[in-house]
């Protein structure tokens, strides 16, 4: 019994580290643009469909393909931000989320216009590999994507930290006003913050394509899963992203195999609605 | 101002006449409805399940047409039962459409045919095989496929009559998990099986629905790892069946036996995806493949013309869903609507009840006799079964019922570790 | 959005009154016009999400309350009804208050505790809360049949609330319709639309001004629910099918939001409107350009959603506005008088300035004793004591985050102070919360950075604070154009509070406060950022106040304001009272000045 019980920990935690690996982005945008992004999923549908499309066409491995999607997803970022957030950055919630949920209603339907509803993925040599040990099985794909949640994060926080562009996006996300007074450009950080977004949520793409589907509509899937995770971490913490994903991770595979595969997914909306209730900030957020 | 608003009043106009206007210019054509999803999340099988239907419309237009006259399709897009159901309703009053052809999903399909129905215009439906479709008693609706009963219950008569004999278990001890999607098909076939197995006394060691939106099917995984089943019966759409299978490598769930119903298991994604990790799993669907020896020499020769006018057309060679398209306007436009000579649907409705084909002269191999109003089945072709195959080298073979077998089944399921080295431990 | 403060009385002659009429005559006739049942299908499903958007629009457009979970709602009144038929053969009407019962029920319990979520929040959370009954309801077999969902079979007959025509269908739904129009235009022009607007503009200043505010969201909610459940009955006779899958969609919730938004939201006909053009768009564009290729219909539907959210934000009903008087004025009948009410006779201007410096002798009104305040390991408020006299001015100055407005929010319910006692006309009302409570018992008060209800008239904004008083919108009026020519905006009554100078926004402010009739007004620096024409003014204004018997707590920076206007003076610095006494005393005190005063003031 206990083998099985380290396995769903296991399970979990690499379940959660996909999870985090959407999140952060999220959680960068939502903690300094302070904009709810319905179409965040749908930059991870893109960015899978961009990894499929360059290992189709020219046999780019997806793990490789990160070096051109990082930067190329930042400047898409940048542009969406430039070009739709920015009008509305001052407009009531409603109109944001409704602009974005626009986006989210434009981008899937121009995929399934050029590429179709086919359901795509990509087989590479390491797709279905696992490692063996100890009676545990851990699959080679999710434990990458784990990694690179890992190495993102703390690629994030130092750069916050460090740099001066850092610590400008920190003191927006802190106080917005103060930091306009200091002189810093708030357009052009936002500008920064949201392309850095977009550009995790493409790494997360490239990952998830040896391991998942990508077609049309996929981004719906994982888009509530990534606002769950961002608040149950703290909507403005990168640590609360990782650890919420880990915990949302670990508490679907329990709850999957000892309530109901059915219910997993009922099990987390419902701890999403206790947090929001009962700590807004999340673990590790700011009030 | 006033001139933007009469603008835009005009511009309206405008483009709604222009939508309508098709209708207008269709003097010398056979207009029949065509009701699928072509977008949303179903669009992939639905546009899938139409383009085998194209096939069987072209066959006949090359001919000269049914009655002198070219067939024509007009589409609706059922998007989803609210949508299918006003779709229906536009071909039905602005189109006058007077036969509907579709639908691929069961949902839809309720909706949409209740609308025929009550307008009196024939629904055709080839496809969506939720039982009730066809126990309304209702006057107009005809479906020439399977129904989700007899997916679940094949599944299990083979589980009790050949696999329990071969892997020698007791079938009363065979182990039985069912896992289904929680929609409309997955729900249907899945509760389905469950009950034919508890019928029949096996032991059912685990029945797991879950969301067709999981982005996770490790749970399903350890539990049946957990339950050690000697055979799961399995009702996934693409995205969950191919995700699974993917899992339970990863975790070494290993199994004697797998059976899907339909959809997923029976694409040729299955194949595509997994190469020869796919083999050996079964599937039960509306079969092509089957033992030639069972069709008549005709149905062989519209089954070759089928596959190369599919593959030149949709460049891959048709599969189930495709080819029950195809089957359902066959019948349709070559053996129901010559001898009735306009769309008149009670005329229809008479010819398409006087319909006999025989076992053999359907590419499935299965006959075509609908019930007549009085049966509890009322529009359902009583000779339609599915068949269940086999994955051998990465192609769908025949292997039950056993007159339509092209093979033997080949049984256990090699194990993982057996997979790796390309081993495998059959039964003789 | 005005909330068509004038009033005119009934004249049936008017455009203004018999246009309408027509309207809905109209309507009841829609149904009856085409001959094709494909026509008479759009029209149900016009009238059918016209209700639908309407109903949202109570909780999303005027309470401002964005709920993306309402199919939950739909979904709960679809199978309550359809399974008490099913099961017991009781008639859907009946099932149908079953389901609207139920639904609220659950509304009540779960959905209420989420609205003090912030916006974005309340809207997850709403998702998260539809998406857990949509699993419920496709795991739970044994009840709904799960995702094989439920059939109804058809057997038409008015007791079994199924027909076989589509015109009784289009009635129902156009009944409800019409209900649900007049239920919203009844609440607009009443106490309790009012109170819905203004918490939506700002939830603090509502609650200052005695807006029951979590109260009047319950009610939109419950208002709400009642007809999106009863929709769901409806949706399922209709189509006598249901399954999860449809009736608990993610994608239904966003609609119900588009078409308010894009007909206006917050108005009265905005979401039908919006069901109007937006229906038959929507079928037009999936034969159009969804025959040519799948999807392409969407893609123009969420370029229209970003356009029409970023450029049009009022909707079309926002756009018809300016066109709609023009409209009516155009029409025969419209060159009558329209009697209009009576001149208001202007308010007495009070005399009795007060004399600075002389100290106040009155019975004391307010009291407080050892307030403390701590914010984590920040000490705000620090065992602070003092009392005002009935009929005083009390001024409180001190440096920034000294702990002023602190005060004032432990005072008036916006904080919950650690320990201390408040007592106001002997009774003790330490820490009483929510703010409304404090309004309620005659304490008013106005915010440092002001909040005027952006998107109401300069009227409308001082009659929320004037039903705090009274029930009747024309009462209302009445004692708020009193206040406005007290204060002297009588002349922008109807311009939007969006419009106003910092100047006059901050009279507003002073004025929003005045007609909750307080006992205790506590000014949060109302002369700040105001030149010294304005700043003579508005302290004639306040003296004008004090001169009718209003005790005055007031907190500046500007000294020469709060020396002129004070009887007393209390310093605050770090959190703690340094000082206490006349303008004269406290000008001199050692303390005070190296603390905040600076040594220039003295010479």
């Amino acid at each position: 019994m206990s083998t099985t019980v380290i396995q769903l920990i296991i399970n979990g935690l690499l379940l959660g580290g996909i999870y985090a690996l959407i999140s952060i982005g999220l959680t960068l945008i939502f903690g300094v643009v302070e904009i709810i992004n319905f179409a965040h999923g749908e930059f991870l549908m893109l960015s899978m469909y961009g990894s499929y499309w360059l290992f189709q066409l020219y046999g780019v491995d997806p793990y490789v393909s990160l070096l051109m999607v990082i930067p190329t997803f930042f400047l898409i970022g940048w542009a969406v931000q430039r070009i739709i957030i920015q009008p509305i950055i001052d407009a009531p919630p409603l109109n944001q989320i409704f602009a974005t949920v626009g986006v989210s209603l434009v981008l899937q339907n121009v995929a399934l216009f050029l590429w179709k509803a086919d359901y795509r993925t990509v087989r590479t040599a390491y797709s279905g590999l696992s490692l063996k040990t100890a009676g545990l099985m851990i699959s080679f794909p999710r434990l990458v994507a784990f990694f690179l949640a890992l190495a993102l994060i703390a690629g994030l926080l130092t750069f916050l930290k460090r740099t001066y562009t850092g610590k400008a996006i920190r003191a927006i996300a802190q106080e917005r006003r103060a930091a306009m007074l200091m002189g810093i450009d708030i357009n052009r950080m936002y500008k920064v913050a949201f392309g850095i977004g977009i550009a995790c949520v493409g790494a997360a793409g490239a990952m998830l394509i040896p391991i998942y589907y990508t077609f049309p509509t996929v981004g719906g899937l994982f888009v509530l899963i990534a606002f769950v995770v961002v608040i149950l971490g703290g909507y403005n913490s990168l640590i609360g992203a990782l650890v919420g994903g880990l915990i949302i991770g670990v508490v679907e595979a329990f709850s999957g195999f000892f309530l109901s595969p059915h219910l997993k997914e009922a099990v987390y909306f419902v701890i999403f609605i206790l947090i929001l209730l009962f700590r807004p900030t999340g673990l590790f957020g700011r009030g | 101002m006033r001139k933007n608003t009469t603008a835009l009043f005009v511009a309206s106009l405008l483009a709604f006449v222009l939508c309508i206007s098709p209708a207008v210019t269709a003097a010398e054509k056979v207009k029949i409805g065509a009701l699928f999803p072509f977008s949303g999340p179903l669009a992939l099988l639905g546009q899938e399940t139409f383009n085998g239907a194209t096939i069987a419309a072209d066959i006949v237009n090359e001919k000269g047409g049914l009655w002198g006259k070219q067939i024509e399709w007009v589409k609706g897009d059922g998007v989803d039962p609210k949508k299918a159901m006003t779709e229906c309703e536009r071909l039905i009053s602005v189109e006058e459409i007077k036969l509907i052809f579709g639908t691929y999903s069961s949902s839809r399909s309720y909706a949409a045919s209740g609308v025929a129905e009550r307008n009196g215009v024939i629904y055709w439906e080839e496809g969506a095989i939720a039982d009730p479709i066809t126990e309304r008693g209702f006057k107009y609706v005809f479906r020439t496929c399977p129904r989700a009963s007899q997916f679940g219950i094949m599944a299990v008569d083979f589980a009790k009559e050949v696999l329990a004999p071969k892997l020698g278990i007791d079938p009363k001890k065979m182990k039985v998990a069912i896992m289904f999607e929680d929609s409309l098909y997955g729900t249907t076939v899945g509760s389905n099986a469950a009950k034919h197995a508890l019928n029949m006394k096996m032991n059912v060691v685990a029945t797991d629905s879950y969301s067709h939106k999981s982005v996770d099917l490790s749970p399903v995984v350890m539990r049946f790892r957990a339950r050690e089943p000697d055979v799961i019966i399995a009702t996934s759409y693409l995205q969950d069946g191919l995700l699974f299978w993917r899992q339970a490598k990863e975790a070494n769930l290993n199994v004697k036996s797998f059976i899907g119903t339909g959809a997923c298991h029976g694409m040729p994604d299955w194949a595509k995806t997994f190469g020869d990790e796919a083999n050996y799993i079964f599937n039960i669907d509306p079969a092509i493949g089957i033992n030639p020896d069972v069709l008549s020499p005709k149905t062989k020769a519209v089954l070759k013309v089928f596959q190369e006018k599919f593959n030149k057309k949709f460049g891959h060679l048709p599969a189930t869903h495709a080819s029950l398209g195809f089957v359902g306007a066959r019948v349709l436009f070559e053996e129901v609507l010559p001898g009735v000579g306009s769309l008149d649907p009670d005329a229809i409705r008479e010819a398409a009840l006087k319909v006999n084909i025989p076992k053999g002269d359907t590419i499935f191999g299965f006959g075509v006799k609908f019930a007549p109003p009085e049966h509890p089945a009322a529009g359902q072709n009583l000779l339609a079964h599915p068949a269940l195959m086999q994955w051998q080298e990465q192609k769908m073979v025949v292997v039950y019922p056993v007159e339509f077998g092209v093979s033997k089944p080949l049984i256990p399921l090699p194990t993982w570790d057996q997979r790796a080295k390309g081993e495998t431990s059959f039964v003789k | 959005m005005s909330l068509n403060a004038r009033k005119t009385s009934w004249n049936p002659s008017h455009p203004k009154f018999y246009f309408p009429v027509i309207l809905v005559a109209f309507l009841c006739a829609l149904p009856l016009l085409p001959q094709k049942s494909f026509y008479q299908d759009l029209i149900v499903m016009i009238f059918f999400w016209g209700t639908l958007a309407a109903a949202w629009n109570l909780v999303g457009g005027f309470a401002g309350q964005i709920s993306l979970g309402h199919t939950a709602f739909f979904g709960i009144g679809a199978y309550t009804s359809t399974l008490l038929w099913l099961n017991f053969g009781i008639s859907p009407w009946l099932g149908m208050l079953a389901g609207a019962g139920l639904a609220i029920l659950v509304a009540v319990g779960i959905g209420a505790p989420c609205f003090r979520l912030k916006s974005h929040f309340f809207a997850l959370a709403t998702i998260a809360f539809a998406e857990v009954l949509h699993l419920l309801a496709s795991y739970w077999r044994g009840l709904t049949q799960g995702g094989v969902g439920l059939l109804i079979s058809f057997k038409p007959a008015i007791g079994n609330f199924m027909f076989r025509s589509k015109i009784p269908y289009a009635y129902v739904a156009l009944g409800l319709m019409l209900l649900i129009i007049l239920v919203s235009y009844i609440i607009r022009n009443s106490r309790f639309g009012f109170y819905l607007v203004s918490l939506r503009e700002d939830q603090d200043a509502a609650e200052s001004l005695g807006v029951k505010t979590s109260r009047c969201k319950l009610i939109a909610l419950i208002i709400s629910v009642f007809f999106t459940a009863v929709s769901g009955t409806f949706y399922a006779q209709y189509l006598l099918f249901i399954d999860p899958a449809t009736v608990f969609s993610l994608p239904l919730s966003i609609e119900l939001a588009l078409l308010s938004i894009i007909g206006g939201l917050g108005t009265v006909i905005g979401p039908i409107l919006g069901a109007f053009v937006l229906i038959p768009l929507d079928v037009l564009l999936r034969g159009w350009l969804g025959g040519i290729s799948a999807g392409l219909n969407f893609i123009v539907y969420g370029v229209a959603l970003v356009v029409a959210v970023m450029y049009f934000p009022r909707g079309i009903a926002g756009w018809l506005r300016a066109r709609y008087e023009p409209f009516i004025m155009a029409l025969p009948g419209s060159k009558q008088p329209v009697a209009s009410e009576g001149a208001v006779a202007p308010a007495p201007v009070p005399s009795g300035a007060t004399d600075p410096g002389r100290e106040w002798t009155g019975s004391p009104l307010f009291r407080v004793e050892s307030l403390n305040k701590h914010f984590g390991g920040l000490a705000a408020v620090r065992d602070v004591s003092f009392d005002i006299k009935k009929g005083e001015i009390l001024g409180l100055i001190g440096p920034n985050g000294a702990g002023k407005t602190t005060i004032f929010n432990l005072i008036t319910g916006f904080l919950a102070p650690d320990s201390g006692r408040v007592e106001f006309k002997g009774e003790e009302i330490s820490g009483l919360r929510p703010p409304h409570k404090v309004c309620i018992k005659y304490i008013g008060r106005t915010f440092q950075l002001v909040k005027p209800f952006s998107n109401m008239t300069v009227l409308e904004n001082v009659m929320v604070g004037a039903f705090s008083r009274v029930r009747s919108a024309g009462a209302a009026r009445k004692e708020a154009t009193r206040v406005l020519d007290f204060i002297g905006l009588l002349k922008y009554r109807d311009s939007l509070a969006s419009s106003l100078t910092i100047a006059d926004r901050k009279r507003l402010e002073l004025g929003k406060a005045l007609a909750t009739k307080p006992e205790l007004l506590l000014l949060d620096e109302v002369v700040a950022g105001l030149n010294p024409r304005e700043t003579e003014e508005i302290i004639k204004i306040i003296k004008g106040v004090s001169g009718q018997g209003i005790t005055l707590f007031i907190i500046e920076h500007v000294m020469k304001a709060i020396m002129t206007l004070s009887h007393r003076i209390i310093v605050l610095h770090h959190g703690e009272k340094i000082a206490e006494g006349t303008p004269e005393a406290i000008s001199r005190d050692r303390r005070v000045i190296e603390a905040y005063l600076g040594e220039e003031y003295l010479a």
